[in-house]
């Protein structure tokens, strides 16, 4: 099964994409993993994700959430509003 | 009704305020502007090019006010935020809280923007003259 990250700022600048998509054999993996996972399989932002958090369906979750099949995930890093 | 409202408008947010239930009537009325600076970074930029993502940022946004609302006890609270591009002198930025005293309100409107400036998926990036 395919998971689709989006992509915002600084993030899609350094991947040069604005989705990327990671194959996901469990039901679900947790926003810690889905990071590593990330870092493993696009090195260029491995630097850049200390500092960012996850979203699912709108929301930022915790490290341990569990990211189910379906879901909407977006990599949310530094954000510079106002 | 909910006292928090939202708005995310295209290009820089015009002079005119929408109608508001809490324009008056209230003790303290706050209203923050935040207009695009000539220089980001040291550098001479003409707009800036703002990034959303919706509808997560309409969501945090309105979650945010409505923590803030409770929080400080305000009347009310009114928030626009551009996307697309806003050129320097422009409006990209606008915060109303009615409060009935101004000591919570006060409290409210800087909470409110730090919060934002830390939470809300929301992206700025500057334009060049040779962009």
């Amino acid at each position: 099964m395919n998971m689709t990250v989006k992509l915002f700022g600084n993030e899609a600048k350094v991947a040069g994409q604005r989705e990327l998509t990671i194959e996901v054999d469990e039901h679900s993996l947790t926003a810690s993993q889905l990071l590593r996972r990330l870092a493993e399989e696009y090195p260029v932002l491995e630097d850049h994700l200390e500092g960012c958090r996850v979203a699912v369906d709108h929301d930022f979750v915790e490290a341990e959430y569990h990211i189910e099949a379906g879901s909407e995930v977006a990599l949310i890093g530094a954000v510079s509003g106002g | 009704m909910s006292d928090v409202h939202v708005h995310l408008v295209e290009g820089a947010l015009v002079d005119e305020m929408p109608a508001w239930e809490h324009a008056s009537g209230n003790g303290a009325l706050f209203v923050f502007e935040g207009v695009v600076r000539p220089i980001e970074g040291e550098q001479e930029i003409m707009a800036l090019d703002y990034e959303i993502y919706e509808p997560m940022t309409t969501r945090q946004l309105a979650l945010l006010g409505e923590d803030v609302l409770a929080k400080h006890g305000l009347m009310g609270l009114f928030v626009e935020h551009s996307f697309g591009e806003v050129p320097v002198g422009g409006c990209s930025f606008r915060l109303r809280i009615a409060s009935k005293h101004r000591k919570e309100g006060v409290a409210g409107l800087d909470e409110f923007i730090d919060r934002m400036k830390r939470d809300v998926p929301i992206w700025k990036k500057p334009v060049y003259a040779d962009d």
